[in-house]
Protein backbone atom coordinates (compact mmCIF):
# COMPACT_ATOMS: atom_id res chain seq x y z
CA UNK A 1 0.00 0.00 0.00
CA UNK A 2 1.06 3.29 -1.23
CA UNK A 3 1.48 5.67 1.27
CA UNK A 4 0.86 9.57 0.03
CA UNK A 5 4.11 11.33 0.64
CA UNK A 6 3.84 14.91 2.70
CA UNK A 7 4.82 17.91 -0.03
CA UNK A 8 7.62 19.70 0.97
CA UNK A 9 7.77 23.47 0.65
CA UNK A 10 10.68 25.00 1.17
CA UNK A 11 11.07 28.91 2.07
CA UNK A 12 11.28 30.17 -1.60
CA UNK A 13 7.65 29.26 -2.07
CA UNK A 14 6.17 30.51 1.10
CA UNK A 15 7.91 33.77 -0.06
CA UNK A 16 5.69 33.63 -3.41
CA UNK A 17 2.78 32.29 -1.86
CA UNK A 18 2.90 35.11 0.61
CA UNK A 19 3.47 38.26 -1.97
CA UNK A 20 0.84 36.61 -4.09
CA UNK A 21 -1.70 36.79 -0.96
CA UNK A 22 -0.95 40.25 -0.60
CA UNK A 23 -1.27 41.19 -3.97
CA UNK A 24 -4.64 39.04 -4.35
CA UNK A 25 -5.71 41.23 -1.10
CA UNK A 26 -4.83 44.50 -1.16
CA UNK A 27 -3.77 44.98 -4.67
CA UNK A 28 -7.00 42.97 -7.00
CA UNK A 29 -9.81 43.39 -4.76
CA UNK A 30 -10.01 47.62 -5.13
CA UNK A 31 -9.44 47.76 -8.42
CA UNK A 32 -12.10 45.10 -9.16
CA UNK A 33 -14.49 46.91 -6.30
CA UNK A 34 -13.57 50.07 -8.71
CA UNK A 35 -15.16 48.27 -11.51
CA UNK A 36 -18.04 47.42 -10.14
CA UNK A 37 -18.93 50.20 -7.80
CA UNK A 38 -20.04 53.65 -8.77
CA UNK A 39 -17.62 55.54 -7.57
CA UNK A 40 -18.78 58.90 -5.84
CA UNK A 41 -20.85 61.26 -7.85
CA UNK A 42 -22.80 62.84 -5.33
CA UNK A 43 -20.89 66.36 -5.48
CA UNK A 44 -19.75 65.94 -9.16
CA UNK A 45 -20.92 69.00 -11.05
CA UNK A 46 -19.86 68.51 -14.22
CA UNK A 47 -20.05 71.97 -16.66
CA UNK A 48 -20.13 70.30 -19.50
CA UNK A 49 -23.32 68.41 -18.87
CA UNK A 50 -24.68 71.35 -16.98
CA UNK A 51 -23.82 73.69 -20.37
CA UNK A 52 -25.87 71.07 -22.43
CA UNK A 53 -28.81 71.17 -19.62
CA UNK A 54 -28.94 74.73 -19.44
CA UNK A 55 -28.89 74.60 -23.59
CA UNK A 56 -31.69 72.58 -23.84
CA UNK A 57 -33.79 74.73 -21.29
CA UNK A 58 -32.48 78.01 -23.28
CA UNK A 59 -33.45 76.83 -26.24
CA UNK A 60 -37.17 75.71 -25.26
CA UNK A 61 -38.16 78.69 -23.37
CA UNK A 62 -36.83 80.53 -26.49
CA UNK A 63 -39.24 78.67 -28.93
CA UNK A 64 -41.86 80.92 -30.52
CA UNK A 65 -43.81 77.89 -31.01
CA UNK A 66 -43.32 73.83 -30.92
CA UNK A 67 -45.97 70.43 -30.80
CA UNK A 68 -44.51 67.31 -29.79
CA UNK A 69 -45.94 64.63 -27.99
CA UNK A 70 -44.95 63.19 -24.77
CA UNK A 71 -45.63 59.48 -23.64
CA UNK A 72 -45.02 59.09 -19.78
CA UNK A 73 -45.66 56.70 -17.09
CA UNK A 74 -45.14 56.42 -13.59
CA UNK A 75 -45.14 53.86 -10.60
CA UNK A 76 -48.37 53.50 -8.85
CA UNK A 77 -46.92 51.71 -5.62
CA UNK A 78 -49.53 49.44 -4.20
CA UNK A 79 -49.66 48.67 -0.26
CA UNK A 80 -48.41 45.37 -0.49
CA UNK A 81 -45.19 46.83 -2.25
CA UNK A 82 -46.18 46.05 -5.79
CA UNK A 83 -45.14 48.65 -8.39
CA UNK A 84 -47.92 49.32 -10.79
CA UNK A 85 -46.86 51.67 -14.01
CA UNK A 86 -49.94 53.72 -15.53
CA UNK A 87 -49.64 55.91 -18.51
CA UNK A 88 -50.26 58.58 -20.11
CA UNK A 89 -49.98 60.50 -23.46
CA UNK A 90 -50.08 64.20 -24.53
CA UNK A 91 -50.08 66.18 -27.22
CA UNK A 92 -48.78 69.61 -26.50
CA UNK A 93 -49.28 72.68 -29.28
CA UNK A 94 -47.48 76.16 -27.67
CA UNK A 95 -48.00 79.09 -29.43
CA UNK A 96 -46.00 81.62 -27.34
CA UNK A 97 -47.01 83.76 -26.25
CA UNK A 98 -50.84 83.01 -25.30
CA UNK A 99 -51.79 80.19 -26.40
CA UNK A 100 -51.41 76.74 -25.46
CA UNK A 101 -53.22 73.25 -26.54
CA UNK A 102 -52.82 70.06 -24.83
CA UNK A 103 -54.78 66.79 -25.41
CA UNK A 104 -54.94 64.03 -23.18
CA UNK A 105 -55.09 60.22 -22.83
CA UNK A 106 -54.65 57.92 -19.85
CA UNK A 107 -53.74 54.62 -19.91
CA UNK A 108 -57.54 53.55 -19.49
CA UNK A 109 -58.55 55.23 -21.85
CA UNK A 110 -60.17 58.58 -20.48
CA UNK A 111 -59.28 62.02 -22.54
CA UNK A 112 -59.23 65.42 -21.86
CA UNK A 113 -58.06 68.68 -23.19
CA UNK A 114 -57.25 71.84 -22.08
CA UNK A 115 -57.16 74.96 -24.09
CA UNK A 116 -55.43 78.42 -23.43
CA UNK A 117 -55.88 81.25 -25.47
CA UNK A 118 -54.73 84.21 -23.14
CA UNK A 119 -57.92 85.36 -21.99
CA UNK A 120 -59.42 81.95 -20.56
CA UNK A 121 -58.50 78.19 -19.52
CA UNK A 122 -61.17 75.47 -21.03
CA UNK A 123 -60.72 72.18 -19.39
CA UNK A 124 -62.71 69.45 -20.95
CA UNK A 125 -63.61 66.20 -20.22
CA UNK A 126 -64.99 63.62 -23.09
CA UNK A 127 -66.22 60.61 -20.81
CA UNK A 128 -68.40 62.88 -18.96
CA UNK A 129 -68.85 65.44 -21.76
CA UNK A 130 -67.99 68.31 -18.96
CA UNK A 131 -66.08 71.56 -19.41
CA UNK A 132 -65.10 74.00 -17.28
CA UNK A 133 -63.90 77.51 -18.08
CA UNK A 134 -61.71 80.22 -16.55
CA UNK A 135 -60.79 83.21 -16.81
CA UNK A 136 -57.35 84.05 -16.83
CA UNK A 137 -55.50 86.80 -19.19
CA UNK A 138 -52.00 86.39 -19.44
CA UNK A 139 -49.18 84.38 -21.26
CA UNK A 140 -48.79 80.21 -21.51
CA UNK A 141 -46.61 81.13 -18.02
CA UNK A 142 -49.06 82.14 -16.82
CA UNK A 143 -51.79 79.37 -17.31
CA UNK A 144 -49.35 76.82 -16.82
CA UNK A 145 -48.80 78.56 -13.27
CA UNK A 146 -52.21 79.17 -12.95
CA UNK A 147 -53.41 75.17 -14.13
CA UNK A 148 -50.80 74.01 -11.51
CA UNK A 149 -50.64 75.98 -8.51
CA UNK A 150 -53.80 77.41 -8.21
CA UNK A 151 -56.42 74.53 -10.08
CA UNK A 152 -54.02 71.74 -9.28
CA UNK A 153 -54.11 70.21 -12.76
CA UNK A 154 -51.79 66.93 -13.39
CA UNK A 155 -49.56 68.63 -15.93
CA UNK A 156 -46.46 66.56 -16.19
CA UNK A 157 -43.02 68.11 -16.63
CA UNK A 158 -45.29 71.75 -17.25
CA UNK A 159 -41.91 73.56 -15.91
CA UNK A 160 -39.99 72.39 -19.04
CA UNK A 161 -42.95 74.44 -21.13
CA UNK A 162 -42.29 77.92 -18.85
CA UNK A 163 -39.85 80.02 -20.84
CA UNK A 164 -38.54 80.59 -17.46
CA UNK A 165 -37.41 77.49 -17.48
CA UNK A 166 -33.72 78.04 -17.89
CA UNK A 167 -34.14 80.36 -15.14
CA UNK A 168 -35.66 77.80 -13.20
CA UNK A 169 -33.26 75.19 -13.55
CA UNK A 170 -30.01 78.03 -12.66
CA UNK A 171 -32.14 78.54 -9.53
CA UNK A 172 -32.60 75.15 -8.71
CA UNK A 173 -30.32 73.57 -6.30
CA UNK A 174 -28.48 70.78 -7.99
CA UNK A 175 -26.20 68.42 -6.09
CA UNK A 176 -24.66 66.95 -8.71
CA UNK A 177 -24.46 66.57 -12.22
CA UNK A 178 -22.91 64.48 -14.50
CA UNK A 179 -22.21 63.44 -17.86
CA UNK A 180 -23.41 59.45 -18.78
CA UNK A 181 -22.59 58.58 -22.23
CA UNK A 182 -23.93 59.37 -25.57
CA UNK A 183 -26.91 57.31 -26.42
CA UNK A 184 -27.48 56.12 -29.94
CA UNK A 185 -31.04 54.48 -29.45
CA UNK A 186 -33.31 57.44 -30.07
CA UNK A 187 -33.89 59.16 -33.82
CA UNK A 188 -30.96 61.54 -33.34
CA UNK A 189 -27.93 61.41 -30.64
CA UNK A 190 -28.54 62.19 -27.45
CA UNK A 191 -26.35 63.45 -24.43
CA UNK A 192 -27.56 61.39 -21.51
CA UNK A 193 -27.22 63.55 -18.25
CA UNK A 194 -27.90 62.92 -14.47
CA UNK A 195 -28.64 65.52 -12.35
CA UNK A 196 -29.54 65.27 -8.38
CA UNK A 197 -31.01 67.67 -6.80
CA UNK A 198 -32.24 67.33 -2.95
CA UNK A 199 -35.35 65.25 -3.71
CA UNK A 200 -35.45 64.11 -7.06
CA UNK A 201 -33.06 62.81 -9.13
CA UNK A 202 -33.08 63.52 -12.87
CA UNK A 203 -32.21 61.73 -16.40
CA UNK A 204 -32.47 63.26 -19.00
CA UNK A 205 -31.17 62.56 -22.88
CA UNK A 206 -31.11 65.50 -24.60
CA UNK A 207 -30.52 65.42 -28.60
CA UNK A 208 -27.13 66.45 -29.71
CA UNK A 209 -27.13 69.35 -32.29
CA UNK A 210 -28.90 72.85 -32.71
CA UNK A 211 -32.19 71.69 -31.95
CA UNK A 212 -31.50 70.48 -28.39
CA UNK A 213 -35.05 69.01 -27.42
CA UNK A 214 -35.60 66.29 -24.96
CA UNK A 215 -36.17 62.70 -25.62
CA UNK A 216 -36.64 61.21 -22.49
CA UNK A 217 -36.88 61.83 -19.22
CA UNK A 218 -36.64 60.21 -15.93
CA UNK A 219 -37.53 61.10 -12.55
CA UNK A 220 -36.37 59.37 -9.37
CA UNK A 221 -38.68 60.76 -6.33
CA UNK A 222 -35.94 59.28 -4.18
CA UNK A 223 -37.06 60.83 -0.58
CA UNK A 224 -40.50 59.36 -1.63
CA UNK A 225 -41.79 55.97 0.29
CA UNK A 226 -40.33 52.98 -2.70
CA UNK A 227 -38.79 56.26 -4.37
CA UNK A 228 -41.49 55.86 -7.22
CA UNK A 229 -40.46 57.02 -10.88
CA UNK A 230 -41.68 58.95 -13.43
CA UNK A 231 -40.60 58.13 -17.10
CA UNK A 232 -41.46 60.05 -19.81
CA UNK A 233 -40.58 59.99 -23.93
CA UNK A 234 -40.63 63.02 -26.42
CA UNK A 235 -41.46 62.52 -29.57
CA UNK A 236 -42.26 64.42 -32.43
CA UNK A 237 -41.35 67.45 -32.01
CA UNK A 238 -41.69 70.41 -34.29
CA UNK A 239 -40.58 73.77 -33.89
CA UNK A 240 -42.99 75.13 -37.01
CA UNK A 241 -45.98 73.28 -35.51
CA UNK A 242 -49.14 73.30 -37.95
CA UNK A 243 -51.90 75.82 -36.14
CA UNK A 244 -55.50 75.86 -37.32
CA UNK A 245 -57.64 78.21 -36.88
CA UNK A 246 -59.53 76.69 -34.00
CA UNK A 247 -56.65 74.69 -32.00
CA UNK A 248 -57.30 77.07 -29.27
CA UNK A 249 -60.72 77.89 -29.76
CA UNK A 250 -63.38 75.03 -27.73
CA UNK A 251 -66.32 74.30 -29.09
CA UNK A 252 -68.25 72.47 -26.83
CA UNK A 253 -70.14 69.29 -28.04
CA UNK A 254 -73.77 68.83 -28.12
CA UNK A 255 -75.07 68.13 -24.79
CA UNK A 256 -71.70 69.02 -22.72
CA UNK A 257 -72.53 70.88 -19.37
CA UNK A 258 -70.41 73.32 -18.66
CA UNK A 259 -69.69 73.09 -15.01
CA UNK A 260 -67.99 75.52 -12.18
CA UNK A 261 -64.00 74.76 -11.66
CA UNK A 262 -62.66 74.30 -8.09
CA UNK A 263 -60.35 76.43 -7.69
CA UNK A 264 -57.66 76.56 -4.45
CA UNK A 265 -56.91 80.31 -3.26
CA UNK A 266 -54.44 82.08 -1.13
CA UNK A 267 -55.77 83.15 1.96
CA UNK A 268 -54.51 83.42 5.60
CA UNK A 269 -55.86 81.20 8.49
CA UNK A 270 -57.51 78.12 9.27
CA UNK A 271 -60.30 77.55 6.92
CA UNK A 272 -60.80 73.76 7.02
CA UNK A 273 -60.37 72.15 4.02
CA UNK A 274 -63.18 70.43 3.05
CA UNK A 275 -63.05 67.19 1.07
CA UNK A 276 -65.85 64.29 1.77
CA UNK A 277 -66.65 60.73 0.99
CA UNK A 278 -63.55 59.12 1.73
CA UNK B 1 15.41 20.06 -6.73
CA UNK B 2 17.07 23.21 -6.84
CA UNK B 3 16.34 26.37 -4.33
CA UNK B 4 15.15 30.13 -6.03
CA UNK B 5 16.64 32.82 -4.30
CA UNK B 6 14.44 34.69 -2.10
CA UNK B 7 15.46 37.87 -4.00
CA UNK B 8 14.29 36.05 -7.31
CA UNK B 9 11.29 35.06 -5.79
CA UNK B 10 10.29 38.32 -4.53
CA UNK B 11 10.94 39.74 -8.14
CA UNK B 12 7.97 37.51 -9.29
CA UNK B 13 5.79 38.51 -6.89
CA UNK B 14 6.10 42.65 -7.43
CA UNK B 15 6.14 42.09 -10.96
CA UNK B 16 2.63 39.91 -10.66
CA UNK B 17 1.49 42.79 -8.44
CA UNK B 18 1.85 45.24 -10.82
CA UNK B 19 0.53 43.82 -13.87
CA UNK B 20 -2.32 42.71 -11.86
CA UNK B 21 -3.29 46.28 -11.15
CA UNK B 22 -2.57 47.28 -14.47
CA UNK B 23 -4.91 44.95 -15.97
CA UNK B 24 -7.58 45.60 -12.95
CA UNK B 25 -7.45 49.77 -13.98
CA UNK B 26 -8.30 48.74 -17.72
CA UNK B 27 -10.88 46.47 -16.72
CA UNK B 28 -11.88 49.66 -14.38
CA UNK B 29 -11.89 52.28 -17.20
CA UNK B 30 -14.04 49.87 -18.82
CA UNK B 31 -14.26 49.10 -22.23
CA UNK B 32 -17.45 48.62 -23.56
CA UNK B 33 -18.39 52.42 -24.25
CA UNK B 34 -18.46 51.96 -27.86
CA UNK B 35 -18.42 54.29 -30.21
CA UNK B 36 -20.04 56.54 -28.06
CA UNK B 37 -18.68 58.97 -25.30
CA UNK B 38 -18.39 57.60 -21.81
CA UNK B 39 -19.25 60.26 -18.59
CA UNK B 40 -15.96 58.83 -16.89
CA UNK B 41 -18.69 59.29 -13.33
CA UNK B 42 -17.89 55.39 -12.74
CA UNK B 43 -21.98 54.80 -13.41
CA UNK B 44 -22.58 50.80 -13.09
CA UNK B 45 -24.53 49.75 -15.84
CA UNK B 46 -26.40 46.77 -13.31
CA UNK B 47 -28.53 46.40 -10.77
CA UNK B 48 -31.89 44.89 -9.87
CA UNK B 49 -33.60 46.54 -13.03
CA UNK B 50 -30.66 46.24 -15.44
CA UNK B 51 -32.07 42.72 -16.54
CA UNK B 52 -35.13 43.89 -17.87
CA UNK B 53 -36.86 40.86 -16.57
CA UNK B 54 -40.60 40.53 -15.50
CA UNK B 55 -39.24 38.61 -12.52
CA UNK B 56 -36.69 39.65 -10.25
CA UNK B 57 -35.79 39.53 -6.43
CA UNK B 58 -38.78 39.98 -4.57
CA UNK B 59 -39.14 44.05 -4.17
CA UNK B 60 -38.63 45.06 -0.55
CA UNK B 61 -41.21 46.32 1.52
CA UNK B 62 -43.11 49.13 0.21
CA UNK B 63 -44.70 52.27 1.64
CA UNK B 64 -48.25 52.19 2.94
CA UNK B 65 -50.68 53.24 -0.03
CA UNK B 66 -54.15 52.34 1.09
CA UNK B 67 -55.29 49.63 -1.41
CA UNK B 68 -58.77 49.27 -0.27
CA UNK B 69 -59.40 52.85 0.93
CA UNK B 70 -61.59 53.10 -1.71
CA UNK B 71 -63.05 49.94 -1.65
CA UNK B 72 -66.75 49.58 -2.03
CA UNK B 73 -66.92 53.23 -3.37
CA UNK B 74 -70.04 53.59 -5.37
CA UNK B 75 -69.47 54.69 -9.24
CA UNK B 76 -69.96 56.84 -11.58
CA UNK B 77 -73.86 57.24 -12.45
CA UNK B 78 -75.83 55.94 -15.07
CA UNK B 79 -74.66 58.84 -17.07
CA UNK B 80 -71.16 59.23 -16.98
CA UNK B 81 -71.38 55.16 -17.86
CA UNK B 82 -73.20 56.08 -21.06
CA UNK B 83 -70.33 58.55 -22.36
CA UNK B 84 -68.08 56.51 -21.22
CA UNK B 85 -69.29 54.09 -23.66
CA UNK B 86 -69.74 56.81 -26.59
CA UNK B 87 -65.85 57.57 -25.43
CA UNK B 88 -64.62 54.13 -26.18
CA UNK B 89 -66.69 53.43 -28.92
CA UNK B 90 -64.34 56.56 -30.45
CA UNK B 91 -61.22 54.83 -29.33
CA UNK B 92 -62.19 51.66 -31.40
CA UNK B 93 -60.22 49.03 -29.98
CA UNK B 94 -61.60 46.02 -28.87
CA UNK B 95 -59.90 45.81 -26.04
CA UNK B 96 -60.44 49.03 -24.25
CA UNK B 97 -63.80 48.49 -25.29
CA UNK B 98 -64.21 45.51 -23.26
CA UNK B 99 -63.06 47.11 -20.64
CA UNK B 100 -65.43 50.11 -20.96
CA UNK B 101 -68.15 47.97 -21.32
CA UNK B 102 -66.93 45.81 -17.91
CA UNK B 103 -66.86 49.27 -16.07
CA UNK B 104 -70.28 50.40 -17.17
CA UNK B 105 -71.71 47.10 -16.39
CA UNK B 106 -70.27 47.48 -13.08
CA UNK B 107 -71.74 51.04 -12.45
CA UNK B 108 -75.60 49.80 -13.41
CA UNK B 109 -75.00 46.84 -11.58
CA UNK B 110 -73.48 46.29 -8.02
CA UNK B 111 -74.30 42.68 -8.11
CA UNK B 112 -71.52 40.55 -5.90
CA UNK B 113 -70.58 38.60 -8.90
CA UNK B 114 -67.67 37.76 -10.02
CA UNK B 115 -67.43 40.01 -12.76
CA UNK B 116 -68.45 42.72 -10.41
CA UNK B 117 -65.35 42.23 -7.93
CA UNK B 118 -62.52 42.42 -11.29
CA UNK B 119 -64.70 45.53 -11.90
CA UNK B 120 -64.39 46.77 -8.20
CA UNK B 121 -60.72 46.20 -8.27
CA UNK B 122 -60.21 47.90 -11.50
CA UNK B 123 -62.03 51.27 -9.65
CA UNK B 124 -59.62 50.79 -6.88
CA UNK B 125 -57.08 50.67 -8.71
CA UNK B 126 -57.91 53.45 -10.83
CA UNK B 127 -58.34 55.41 -7.28
CA UNK B 128 -54.73 54.65 -6.49
CA UNK B 129 -53.82 56.10 -10.42
CA UNK B 130 -55.54 59.29 -9.01
CA UNK B 131 -53.77 59.93 -6.17
CA UNK B 132 -50.64 58.74 -7.42
CA UNK B 133 -51.32 61.09 -10.10
CA UNK B 134 -51.83 63.76 -7.63
CA UNK B 135 -48.91 63.16 -5.40
CA UNK B 136 -46.02 63.03 -8.41
CA UNK B 137 -47.77 66.39 -9.61
CA UNK B 138 -47.03 67.88 -6.07
CA UNK B 139 -43.14 65.78 -6.95
CA UNK B 140 -43.19 67.72 -10.23
CA UNK B 141 -43.97 70.87 -9.55
CA UNK B 142 -43.15 71.74 -5.96
CA UNK B 143 -41.51 74.56 -6.50
CA UNK B 144 -44.53 76.36 -8.06
CA UNK B 145 -46.03 76.43 -4.85
CA UNK B 146 -43.09 78.72 -3.72
CA UNK B 147 -45.07 81.43 -4.27
CA UNK B 148 -47.50 80.21 -1.50
CA UNK B 149 -45.32 81.33 0.83
CA UNK B 150 -44.64 85.10 -0.74
CA UNK B 151 -48.28 85.49 -0.83
CA UNK B 152 -48.49 84.33 2.95
CA UNK B 153 -50.72 81.11 2.04
CA UNK B 154 -50.47 77.88 3.49
CA UNK B 155 -51.46 74.16 3.10
CA UNK B 156 -53.40 74.19 6.31
CA UNK B 157 -54.78 77.13 5.45
CA UNK B 158 -56.01 76.28 1.92
CA UNK B 159 -59.69 76.58 1.22
CA UNK B 160 -61.54 75.50 -1.59
CA UNK B 161 -63.81 77.91 -3.65
CA UNK B 162 -65.91 77.58 -6.04
CA UNK B 163 -66.40 79.76 -8.59
CA UNK B 164 -66.51 80.26 -12.76
CA UNK B 165 -64.29 83.27 -12.40
CA UNK B 166 -61.02 83.68 -10.42
CA UNK B 167 -61.28 84.63 -7.31
CA UNK B 168 -65.51 84.26 -7.60
CA UNK B 169 -65.61 83.08 -4.27
CA UNK B 170 -68.68 81.27 -3.27
CA UNK B 171 -68.28 78.95 -0.20
CA UNK B 172 -65.90 76.13 0.72
CA UNK B 173 -67.66 73.62 -1.15
CA UNK B 174 -67.77 69.54 0.07
CA UNK B 175 -67.00 67.31 -2.62
CA UNK B 176 -66.53 63.65 -3.88
CA UNK B 177 -64.49 61.71 -6.25
CA UNK B 178 -66.86 58.77 -6.72
CA UNK B 179 -70.77 59.54 -5.23
CA UNK B 180 -71.21 57.55 -2.15
CA UNK B 181 -74.63 55.60 -3.94
CA UNK B 182 -75.41 53.07 -6.57
CA UNK B 183 -78.67 53.98 -7.07
CA UNK B 184 -78.53 57.78 -8.20
CA UNK B 185 -81.40 60.03 -9.15
CA UNK B 186 -80.41 61.99 -12.21
CA UNK B 187 -82.11 65.52 -12.60
CA UNK B 188 -81.47 68.07 -15.00
CA UNK B 189 -82.25 71.36 -14.26
CA UNK B 190 -81.37 73.98 -16.48
CA UNK B 191 -77.94 73.16 -18.36
CA UNK B 192 -76.97 71.85 -14.51
CA UNK B 193 -77.31 68.05 -13.81
CA UNK B 194 -78.58 66.85 -10.08
CA UNK B 195 -77.41 63.84 -8.36
CA UNK B 196 -79.26 62.70 -5.74
CA UNK B 197 -77.85 60.11 -2.46
CA UNK B 198 -80.02 59.98 -0.04
CA UNK B 199 -81.29 63.15 0.65
CA UNK B 200 -77.73 64.95 -0.40
CA UNK B 201 -77.72 66.57 -3.46
CA UNK B 202 -75.06 66.79 -6.18
CA UNK B 203 -73.64 68.65 -9.21
CA UNK B 204 -70.80 68.12 -10.83
CA UNK B 205 -67.58 70.18 -10.43
CA UNK B 206 -64.18 70.52 -11.67
CA UNK B 207 -60.95 70.04 -9.74
CA UNK B 208 -57.49 69.05 -10.27
CA UNK B 209 -58.28 67.72 -13.92
CA UNK B 210 -61.06 65.89 -12.96
CA UNK B 211 -64.57 65.46 -12.57
CA UNK B 212 -66.00 65.93 -8.66
CA UNK B 213 -69.46 65.69 -7.49
CA UNK B 214 -70.02 68.83 -5.41
CA UNK B 215 -72.33 69.18 -2.59
CA UNK B 216 -75.25 71.28 -3.62
CA UNK B 217 -78.74 72.36 -2.82
CA UNK B 218 -81.76 70.31 -4.59
CA UNK B 219 -82.74 71.73 -7.63
CA UNK B 220 -85.96 73.90 -8.22
CA UNK B 221 -88.97 71.52 -7.05
CA UNK B 222 -87.30 69.19 -4.98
Amino acid sequence: MKHISRLRLGRPFWALFAVMAVVLTLGTTPVLAAADTPTTTAAEQDPEAKAILMKMAAFMAKAPAFSMTLRSGYDAIQEDGQYIEFGEQRHILLNRPDQLRVETERSDGEQGLVLFNGKEITAFKADDNVFAQVEKPGTVDDALVYLVRDLQFTFPLARMLHSGFAQQMEKKKITAISYVEENFLFDVVTDHLAIRTEDVDMQLWIAQGDKPLPRRVILTYKNAPGQPQFRGDFTEWSLAPKIAVDSFTFTPPAGAEKVPVIVRVRQKGSIPVQKGGE
Amino acid sequence: MSHKSPVFVLFIGITFLFLTTLIGMAEARGGGRGGGRGGGGGFSRGGAASGGSFSSRSASQRPSQSMNRKAGAAQRPAKSAGTRENASQRQGQGQRQENAGERQGQRQDNSGDRQGNRDENREDWQDHANDAREDRQDFVEDEWDDHRYGYGYNNTGAAFVTGVAVGAAVASPTYVTTLPCTSTTIISSGSTTYYQCGTTWYSRGYQGGTVVYVVSGAPSGY
